[in-house]
């Protein structure tokens, strides 16, 4: 794998307003409060790479992840793909290289269109006969698995979620991308099926080589199917590695009471972090976990850690130097 | 606390051939089939299945909370000595208090939304009162509220006392919802997938407070999940639940260590362990079944690995093995 | 009924186009039992046939009696049918068109956009409608095409309403976003996506409407609004017929009764169709 990025943020960060800013707060001069989702992150994806970005909700995973694919725009830092900074005016320029796949498979596909549609929608811009469409829908059915005969003209409404998901997947390869986002796209699934679709991204992966950010809660998929992860708290990237040496030697202590909260067949006793994920209007000063950290020192009450280079991992966190 | 070492007198729960039915549009549906279940004093039990399983029907069934459609058709549970099903109204809302309490999967619906968290858990408090013949004045309860609140390793519970569901996270309602559970004092616990609205950390609290609580008050659980993993943090004994019926049922260790039904091999076989590199991950063929019409002889049949003739036409009985009961024509029958 | 109602205003307002068209008038009561403009004095204040001896009206043709001029109650309301029918479907399509194109921008842009175009539909939603409809008609002088345009001004901003609440939960669905990405155009977007999966709850809700936009119209006529000459529009029919209350009662009552009914038909059949498909608007 060369390292090679085709896709990077820096120093990128996105803040919402807590509350509408009416006529009131513009006359009164009220304080609406800044809900700070991610807070100058920076993180690569290279070419041909999986990278899982993992955290709980409310740490930034959706909202980093949709930035790349230019959905929503940083409020500060910038964007890299394949060294070509993106903003507002070239945006159009990547459209068909990066894609994304939605969580939740009953919304990702409009339920109004026939499938053949849905999954060469992105391939308007690309004046193609309708023959030439029919057969780009054919290649990607057959790539995700579904029978193209029996589906051109269905709707989603007569699949299943698992096989929605694939007709999702179908559409985010159809335009050939360079990078693709996964937002949780197995997390509305039953179990078995998910298996289904996860191996169906190992084996798609394996054939295009695109390169993938996978984003998820769960530690078990990210574990499988990614070489390097990423893990956020709070809005920030606080370590990042390649993926057996973080799940086996995590280094920053939120990774490590994540891991040993996960509840897995070879360990019967869970141990738990204490407290709850902090406010993103008024985090914590300083390192934002050091409320739960057992290793808190009076640096990181004052100070936020930045992410450095330890031992081929990068931490965000004043016990390593 | 094995499994098989609970006497029937001084069982928990005890359910007998139950089958429920529910009717549709489509036909009957029998969610449940002539289910027999022992939960014994202060034992946890996890019940592990996919959609369709029936797994939330058997919670629901015991408490009596079905929608309107469904039926008890066979069979009957005996909850702490009480017939379940022909209990009265005033009976049933007693022992909803006393002998069970059940905590549901979307902590955002569980609270009333216009009352603080104190007048809520204040009602709990009157009901046990009631039931016990004790009494409370305004200090001794607050007292007591916020005892409990503490045993659930709430942070600032006089705080939490005086807010409303809607300033509280899912994590803190679920506590809340358990400590007025503990407040109840029940002898079975019923959780239907509580955590699973819930980030991994606060799960991991959540279950391992109720497994201390489960030690420190001799409380039964009866834990419902689709999760095998969950399963096996949270229990003492699992049983595998596939199409309305009980597939395996024995103590924890020895199910995950060793599964006997091919389902649940299956089951443990797909939590993905490894890496990518290292394989595939292991899928079951097929898709639960329709549970309109079910599938003829052993219900797994047409996704199973090791099918043979007879586990088309016949549907097997148990077979105890192992200290546990199987239901499979492997080991026999 | 309804369908009767349709298609018959259908015809009969062709034959009415075409007759006046080809200046050969008597093609606009050819279907109908008698001559509704007519003078017939001979006939006059005939109750209709069900008062009475069975002989006092005459003949079918007066089944609902006559007016103060002779003419069948009947053949004039049938006549005057075409206004109604094409009032009900014009007005309502006409609204949910301008309401879709004002609420759904609005809804999917916000910003400015959705600033200007929704204090638009509040200010029109804000003035009493049948006052402004009335002020709209008078304005634009008397005559059908007024009573038209006065209702359909009055009546998109609903619509416009509820368009809007149905583009902002559609405009973060996944497959608008998976457009978005993939570089389709914003007004493409709103013609693919938007649209087709805003109108089903909307569908019910117009069915209703249907019979309220003919009350309003026959509203405005009874009060002489929009009518033309000699026509005899319901609400008119009604009005006129109010002065020979309550002796000749049927030159009033029997207009108005066929509003109602009318009315109530629409209004059944729209609940029926919302139950079943279960849309909802809020008014």
């Amino acid at each position: 794998m060369v390292d090679e990025p085709v896709i990077e943020a820096k120093q990128v960060s996105r803040y919402f307003l807590a509350a509408k800013k009416g006529l009131l707060e513009s006359i009164f001069r009220r304080e609406i409060p800044i809900v700070r989702a991610v807070d100058n992150v920076d993180i690569t994806v290279n070419r041909g790479e999986v990278v899982a970005l993992v955290g709980e909700s409310g740490c930034g995973k959706t909202t980093l992840g949709r930035m790349l694919t230019t959905l929503e725009t940083p409020t500060s830092g910038e964007i890299i793909f394949k060294g070509e900074t993106m903003n507002e005016h070239n945006k159009s320029r990547f459209r068909g290289k990066i894609q994304l796949v939605f969580q939740n498979p009953l919304e990702s596909l409009d339920p109004r269109m026939a499938l053949r549609d849905i999954v060469v929608e992105p391939l308007e811009r690309m004046n193609l006969t309708s023959a030439e469409k029919t057969s780009m829908f054919e290649n990607a059915l057959s790539y995700v698995g579904l029978e193209s005969r029996n589906f051109a003209y269905r709707r989603p409404s007569d699949l299943s979620g698992g096989q929605r998901q694939r007709v999702a997947v179908a559409r985010a390869i159809v335009s050939n991308p360079e990078f693709v986002v996964l937002d949780e796209p197995t997390s509305a699934l039953d179990a078995s099926v998910q298996s289904q679709v996860l191996n169906l991204l190992v084996k798609l992966h394996k054939n295009f080589g695109f390169a993938y950010l996978f984003i998820t809660h769960n530690i078990a998929v990210a574990r499988y199917i990614s070489d390097r992860v990423a893990i956020m708290y709070a809005g920030k990237v606080v370590e990042t590695g390649p993926t057996a040496q973080v799940m086996t030697h995590p280094k920053h202590p939120y990774t490590q009471a994540l891991l040993s909260a996960v509840p897995t067949t070879e360990n019967k006793d869970l141990t738990p972090p204490v407290g709850e994920v902090p406010s993103l209007i008024n985090p914590p000063s300083g390192c934002r976990f050091h409320p739960r950290c057992p290793y808190v020192m009076e640096v990181c009450k004052t100070t936020e850690p930045p992410l450095r280079m330890s031992e081929g991992e990068e931490v965000a966190c004043w016990l390593y130097k | 606390m094995t499994a098989q070492s609970t006497e029937l007198q001084h069982a928990t729960l005890q359910v007998h051939d139950l089958s429920i039915v529910y009717k549709t549009i489509y036909g009957e549906l029998k969610a449940v089939n002539k289910l027999n279940l022992t939960i014994g004093r202060g034992e946890s039990v996890a019940v592990v299945g996919e959609s369709g399983s029936g797994k939330s029907t058997l919670g629901l069934s015991i408490v009596r909370l079905l929608p309107g459609n469904a039926r008890y058709s066979e069979g009957g549970i005996n909850l702490d000595g009480q017939d379940v099903e022909k209990l009265k109204d005033r009976d049933l809302t007693r022992m909803r208090g006393s002998s069970v309490f059940m905590i549901f999967q979307d902590p955002l619906n569980a609270l009333n939304p216009v009352k603080r968290i104190k007048d809520q858990m204040f009602e709990a408090l009157k009901t046990r009162n009631e039931r016990e013949g004790g009494s409370a004045d305004k200090e001794s309860g607050q007292r007591e509220l916020v005892e409990s609140l503490r045993s659930v390793r709430m942070p600032d519970p006089e705080l939490i006392l005086n807010r409303f569901p809607h300033q509280l996270s899912g994590g803190q309602i679920q506590r809340v919802v358990i400590a007025m559970g503990l407040l109840m004092r029940p002898k079975l616990l019923i959780a239907d997938e509580p955590t699973s609205a819930l980030d991994v950390t606060i799960q991991a609290q959540v279950l391992k407070l109720m497994r201390d609580l489960q030690r420190e008050y001799g409380m039964s659980i009866l834990f419902v999940t689709h999760d095998i993993s969950i399963a096996y943090a949270i229990s003492d004994r699992i049983i595998v639940m596939y199409a309305g019926e009980i597939v395996e049922d024995g103590s924890t260790e020895k199910i995950i260590r060793k599964p006997l039904h091919p389902y649940a091999q299956a089951l443990i076989a797909s939590i993905p362990k490894k890496s990518k590199d290292q394989g595939d991950l292991t899928t079951i063929s097929g898709s639960t079944p329709n549970m309109l019409n079910p599938p003829s002889g052993c219900r797994f049949h047409s996704r199973c690995p090791f099918v043979m003739e007879k586990c088309i036409t016949n549907s097997p009985n148990f077979i105890e093995n192992d200290d546990r009961r199987v239901r499979c024509f492997l080991y026999g029958g | 009924m309804i369908v009767i109602f349709l298609g018959f205003g259908i015809i009969e307002g062709t034959l009415q186009e075409v007759g006046s068209l080809i200046n050969r008038p008597s093609l606009g009561w050819l279907l109908l039992p008698s001559n509704p403009l007519a003078l017939n004095f001979a006939q006059k204040y005939i109750p209709p046939c069900w008062i009475g001896s069975a002989s006092s009206c005459g003949s079918a043709v007066n089944f609902l009696g006559t007016n103060d001029e002779g003419q069948s109650i009947l053949s004039r309301l049938m006549y005057a049918t075409p206004h109604d029918a094409l009032a009900a479907v014009l007005v309502v399509t006409i609204a949910i068109v301008v309401g879709m194109f004002v609420g759904t921008t609005s809804g999917y842009f916000g910003g400015w956009v959705d600033d200007i175009l929704m204090r638009l539909t509040d200010a029109f939603l804000a003035l009493p409608g049948l006052i402004l409809a009335i002020a709209i008609a008078v304005l634009l002088g008397p005559g059908f095409t007024s009573a038209l345009l006065a209702l359909m001004t009055i009546w998109w901003p609903t619509y416009a309403r509820f368009f809007k609440g149905q583009a902002v939960q559609i405009k973060n669905r996944g497959y608008v976003e998976a457009a978005k990405l993939n570089g389709i155009r914003s007004f493409k977007i709103l013609m693919k996506h938007l649209f087709p999966n805003s109108i089903d709850p909307i569908i019910a809700y117009a069915t209703l409407d249907f019979g309220t936009v003919i009350l309003t119209y026959a509203s405005l006529a009874f009060l002489g609004i929009g009518v033309e000459l000699g026509y005899p529009e319901w609400g008119n029919e009604a009005a006129v017929g109010l002065q020979f209350f309550p002796q000749y009662w049927w030159m009033a009552i029997i207009p108005s009764l066929l509003i109602m009914a009318v009315v109530v038909a629409f209004t059944l059949v729209g609940d029926r169709i919302q139950d079943l498909v279960g849309g909802r608007v809020n008014r």
